[in-house]
C-alpha cells in the first residue's frame, strides 16, 4: 500500500499535476508520524501509511500556497475535505484525495493507559502486532487492542470526493453512537463533574481547535477583544464556554476525526459533546456531516416541520 | 547560597509518606503527583505521595509561579477618588516537593526577567522567597528530555534547595542551600552509608547515558545572522499555531493583561497566537506562523543568551512530546544549524 | 442542592425579541397582570439573533436560568429567524444535558405581542422550575463581583 502511494504521489508531481503532495511521513519519537509536505518526486519516498497517521491533514488545506494539491486521504480527511468544500473553503477542483483504505488507528492515549505510563523507548508495528519497548521491558501485542474507541463504526462508504478511491478496507464495527450510550447511565452530578473535571486540566493552549480541521476561522470567538467573550481569568468557567461554543460551533460540521483530542497535550477528550450533536442532528434533523458536499448547513437552515416540542 | 557542602541522609521509601505529612504541618508543601499527560505539581494532601516509576511532570513547576492567571491589583473610585489595591501573593506553597533539575533550572533562569531592578516583580519575588524547592534526581529521563545538551544534568543543582537521589529502598538526600538544610535537619535522618553514595553516583551515570545525544542549542550567532534565511518559509510548516510547546515549556514566560470586575489579570499568552501581536489598528506585524515559530526560536536561542548569557531552553523535553504534529525542537534546531549567512 | 436560604430568589435572564416577545411582555405590564420580578430582559432583534454564547455567558456571570423567546413560526420579522433558532436550542439542549447542567435551566417560548397572559404564565413557569432546581452555580464564574 505504501509503495502504491509512494508511486502514485511521485507521479503526480513528477507530471505537474500537483504541486504538492501531503502525506504523512515518520516522526521522531516512537509510534509517531508527522505531516510532510512532498513538493518534489523524491520527497514521495517519504511518505508513510500505517495506523499511527492520525493527524488530520485536512486542516493544512487552507493555508496552502500551492494550485493544485494531493491529499493522501483516510475516511477522516476525506470527510473533513467534504464539510471544507461544502463550507467553500476549499475549491473541490484544487484537491486531489488519494484515499487509503483504513481499519483505525493506534490511541496513544489508550496505549500509554494500557502500559501504565511507562515511558517508551522503542515502538514498531509488526502486521497486526505492535510492539514496544522501554527501560528493562518490552510488551507484544495486537495493536487493536489498543484502537482508538472513536473508531468503532467509522462512517466509511465513499462521499464522493475521492480522486482515487480507497481499496476495499474493513473498518473497526460497531455502532458510532455506542459511546453515546455507555454515558446515558451518568447522572447529571457525575457529569457535571466530569466536565469541570476536564476545564480544570485544560490550560487554553488551543491545540484542540488549531488541531481541527474545520476550526477554520478566520477569527475565533476566543480572540475577540471587544466584547471579550472569554474573560481574562482562569476559572473553570471560560474553559466551559470555550469547550460549549467550540461544540456548537463544530455542531453538524465535526467529522469525528478525533484530531482535536489527539492534540490534547493534558488528556482531555470532550468528543462526547461532538458526538451527542452529531446524534441529534441525524435523529432530529437527518444531517449527516462529512458525506453531501451540497448538504445543507445543519445549524443555519431550517425545515417548516422541525419538532419544537421543547418550546413553551 | 551554596558553602559549605552538607552531608547526605538517607530516607527510606517506608518514612516518605511521615516525611511529607510532617513537611505539610510546617507549612503549605507541594508535591509532584500524577503520571504521563495528568501529572503536575498539586497541593499536599494526607496519602499523596512521589511515585518512583513517574518520569518528570507534563505540567510545569512554571505554573506555581507564575499561575495561569492571577490577579494584580484590583481598582475602584470611591468618592470621584481612584484607588489601587494592589495583589499580594497568596497560598504560597513553602515546600515544593520532587522538582526535577531541568524545573528547577527553568526557574533560576527565570528569575534575572521577573527580578532584575528596577522592575521587580513582586508576586513572582514573593513566591520564590517563600519557596523551599526539594528537588528529585531523574533516575528515568524522559524519551524526549536532552538537559545535558541544553546544558543541565538529570542530578543538577541549580535552583534547587536539596536533591534527592534516587537509590535502592529509598533516596539519598542533599542539602544544597541554609534553606535546604533548615528543611531537612528537623527531619533527623541518618547519614547516608557509602555504597548509597555510590549508588548515586550509578544513578547519575545511567542517567546520563540514557541522555546522550540531544540538541544543539548554542546557536546564538547562527541565528543572528540567519533571521531571513529561507528555511524559515518551511520550518513552520507542520505548525498548528496552538500554545501547546510554549504553556508547557518552563521558560516561557509571556503573560497578557485583562480586565475585569475591577481587576486587572494577568495571563499567560503565547508568541504563537496571531493575537499576540496584533495592534489595536489592526495591524498585525507577524503576519503568519512562520513569523511566529521564528520569533519562538529566536526568542530561545538567540535573544534570550544575548542578554543573559544563556539559552532559554533547559532540556526538558516537554515541547517535543506533545507537539501534536511532531515538531520536534531537536531536529529544529540541528536543521537551524544551516542558517548561518 | 437547595437554596442556600428561604429568601433565596433566583436570577433569569430573558432574552426577548423586539417585535413579539418583547412587545408580549409589555403588553403584560399594561395589562397588570402579576408575574414574578426575578426576569432581567434584554431586548433582542430576533430571536434568530440569539447567539447560544450569551445564554452561556448568562449562566456564568451570575444568571440561575435563562428564556428566550421569540414570534410564533410564521411571525418572524425577518421570516424564519425563529426557525434557524430553533434548531439552534435544540442542540444546545442537547449540548447542556451532555455536561449535566439541568434542562429545565434553559427555557425557549414562543409568546405573541398579543400574549401578555401568556409571558406571564411563561415566566412563572421558568422561575417556578428554576427555584426548584436552586442556584445556578455550576457555569458560574467564581469570585465574581455580584450583579444586582
Ligand atoms: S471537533 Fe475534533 S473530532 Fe470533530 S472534526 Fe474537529 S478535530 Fe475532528
Ligand atoms: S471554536 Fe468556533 S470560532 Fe473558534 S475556530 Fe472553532 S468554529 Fe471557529
Ligand atoms: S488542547 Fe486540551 S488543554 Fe489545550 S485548549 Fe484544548 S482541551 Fe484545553
Ligand atoms: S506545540 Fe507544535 S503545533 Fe503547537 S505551536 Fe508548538 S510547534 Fe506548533
Ligand atoms: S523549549 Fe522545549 S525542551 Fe526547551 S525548556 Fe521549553 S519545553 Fe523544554
Ligand atoms: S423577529 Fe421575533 S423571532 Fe424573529
Amino acid at each position: 500500500m505504501t509503495a502504491n502511494l509512494r508511486e502514485t504521489a511521485a507521479r503526480l508531481l513528477a507530471e505537474g499535476t500537483v504541486q504538492l503532495v501531503l502525506g504523512w511521513e515518520r516522526g521522531t519519537s516512537p509510534l509517531r508520524t508527522t505531516p510532510l509536505f512532498a513538493r518534489a518526486p523524491g520527497d514521495a519516498e517519504r511518505l508513510v501509511y500505517d495506523p499511527t497517521c492520525d493527524h488530520n491533514l485536512s486542516g493544512y488545506l487552507g493555508r496552502l500556497k500551492e494550485g493544485r494539491v494531493a491529499l493522501v486521504a483516510r475516511p477522516c480527511e476525506a470527510r473533513a475535505l467534504v464539510e471544507q468544500v461544502r463550507e467553500n473553503r476549499i475549491a473541490r477542483d484544487r484537491v486531489l484525495a488519494i484515499g487509503l483504505p483504513c481499519s483505525g488507528m493506534i490511541s496513544r492515549r489508550a496505549l500509554a493507559s494500557r502500559l501504565a505510563d511507562r515511558v517508551i523507548r522503542e515502538g514498531r508495528l509488526a502486521g497486526d502486532r505492535l510492539v514496544v519497548a522501554g527501560d528493562g521491558w518490552q510488551e507484544e501485542f495486537p495493536w487493536a487492542e489498543v484502537r482508538d474507541p472513536a473508531c468503532q463504526g467509522c462512517r466509511l462508504p465513499d462521499p464522493g470526493i475521492y480522486w482515487l478511491a480507497p481499496e476495499a478496507s474493513a473498518p473497526p464495527e460497531g455502532d458510532r453512537f455506542a459511546r453515546l450510550e455507555a454515558r446515558s447511565l451518568l447522572s447529571p452530578e457525575r457529569r457535571r463533574e466530569e466536565f469541570r473535571q476536564a476545564a480544570e486540566r485544560c490550560i487554553s493552549c488551543y491545540a484542540c481547535r488549531q488541531a481541527c480541521p474545520l476550526c477554520d476561522c478566520a477569527e475565533c470567538f476566543t480572540d475577540r477583544a471587544a466584547p471579550a467573550l472569554l474573560g481574562p481569568t482562569a476559572d473553570p468557567s471560560e474553559a466551559m464556554l470555550f469547550h460549549l461554543v467550540r461544540a456548537m460551533h463544530l455542531a453538524g460540521r465535526c467529522v469525528d476525526c478525533g484530531a482535536c483530542a489527539r492534540a490534547c497535550p493534558v488528556g482531555v477528550d470532550l468528543r462526547h459533546l461532538h458526538l451527542a450533536l452529531e446524534r441529534e442532528g441525524a435523529e432530529r434533523f437527518d444531517h449527516r456531516p462529512g458525506v453531501d458536499p451540497a448538504a445543507r448547513p445543519l445549524v443555519g437552515s431550517f425545515r417548516p416541520e422541525d419538532r419544537e416540542e421543547f418550546i413553551l | 547560597m551554596k558553602e559549605r557542602p552538607a552531608m547526605a541522609v538517607f530516607l527510606s521509601c517506608d518514612q516518605l509518606p511521615a516525611v511529607l505529612a510532617a513537611s505539610a504541618e510546617r507549612g503549605p508543601t507541594w508535591v509532584a503527583a500524577g503520571r504521563g499527560e495528568d501529572s503536575g505539581f498539586i497541593p499536599y494532601r494526607p496519602g499523596l505521595c512521589l511515585d518512583r516509576e513517574a518520569g518528570p511532570t507534563r505540567r510545569t513547576l512554571k505554573e506555581v509561579f507564575l499561575p495561569r492567571a492571577e490577579v494584580l491589583f484590583g481598582y475602584e473610585t470611591v468618592d470621584g477618588v481612584p484607588r489601587l489595591h494592589p495583589a499580594a501573593p497568596s497560598d504560597l506553597p513553602r515546600v515544593i516537593f520532587g522538582v526535577r533539575p531541568c524545573d528547577a533550572r527553568a526557574l533560576a533562569l527565570l528569575d534575572p526577567v521577573f527580578e532584575e531592578p528596577p522592575h521587580v516583580d513582586g508576586l513572582w519575588a514573593g513566591r520564590r522567597q517563600a519557596a523551599t524547592l526539594v528537588g528529585l534526581g531523574c533516575d528515568r529521563p524522559g524519551p524526549a528530555c536532552f538537559c545535558p545538551a541544553a546544558g543541565g544534568d538529570p542530578l543538577g543543582e541549580e535552583g534547587l534547595d536539596v536533591l534527592m537521589v534516587p537509590v535502592d529502598g529509598g533516596y539519598l538526600v542533599r542539602p544544597l542551600t541554609e534553606r535546604g538544610r533548615a528543611w531537612t535537619e528537623p527531619l533527623g535522618l541518618p547519614p547516608a552509608r557509602p555504597e548509597q553514595l555510590a549508588a548515586a553516583e550509578a544513578v547519575a551515570d545511567r542517567a546520563r547515558e540514557r541522555l546522550a545525544g540531544g540538541a544543539p542549542v548554542d546557536l546564538q550567532a547562527t541565528l543572528a545572522s540567519g533571521f531571513e534565511h529561507s528555511l524559515w518559509d518551511r520550518l513552520h510548516e507542520r505548525c498548528l499555531g496552538c500554545a501547546a510547546c510554549t504553556y508547557l515549556c518552563p521558560t516561557c514566560h509571556c503573560f497578557d493583561v485583562g480586565d475585569e470586575d475591577g481587576r486587572r489579570w494577568r495571563r499567560w499568552d503565547s508568541c504563537m497566537f496571531p493575537t499576540f501581536t496584533l495592534h489595536a489598528s489592526g495591524h498585525n506585524p507577524r503576519t503568519s506562523g512562520k513569523e511566529r515559530m521564528r520569533q519562538r526560536l529566536m526568542h530561545k536561542f538567540c535573544y534570550y543568551p544575548e542578554r543573559r548569557g544563556r539559552p532559554a531552553c533547559v532540556g526538558c523535553g516537554r515541547c517535543v512530546e506533545i507537539c501534536p504534529a511532531n515538531v520536534d525542537l531537536r531536529s529544529v534546531l540541528e536543521q537551524l544549524k544551516g542558517v548561518r549567512a | 442542592m437547595n437554596a442556600a436560604s428561604a429568601t433565596w430568589e433566583p436570577k433569569i435572564v430573558a432574552f426577548l425579541c423586539h417585535w413579539c416577545s418583547y412587545a408580549g411582555a409589555d403588553l403584560a405590564g399594561i395589562s397588570r397582570l402579576q408575574y414574578p420580578p426575578n426576569v432581567r430582559v434584554v431586548r433582542v432583534p430576533c430571536s434568530g439573533a440569539v447567539n447560544p454564547i450569551y445564554i452561556l455567558k448568562a449562566l456564568q456571570r451570575g444568571a440561575d436560568g435563562v428564556l428566550v423567546s421569540g414570534c410564533h413560526p410564521g411571525d418572524c420579522h425577518y421570516l424564519a429567524g425563529n426557525l434557524v433558532a430553533r434548531r439552534k436550542f435544540a442542540l444546545l439542549k442537547r449540548l447542556l444535558e451532555q455536561v449535566g447542567i439541568e434542562e429545565q435551566r434553559v427555557q425557549f417560548s414562543w409568546v405573541s405581542a398579543a400574549e401578555g397572559q401568556k409571558f406571564a404564565d411563561v415566566i412563572r413557569k421558568v422561575v417556578g422550575d428554576v427555584k426548584a432546581l436552586g442556584p445556578a452555580g455550576f457555569l458560574s464564574k467564581a469570585g465574581r463581583a455580584s450583579c444586582p
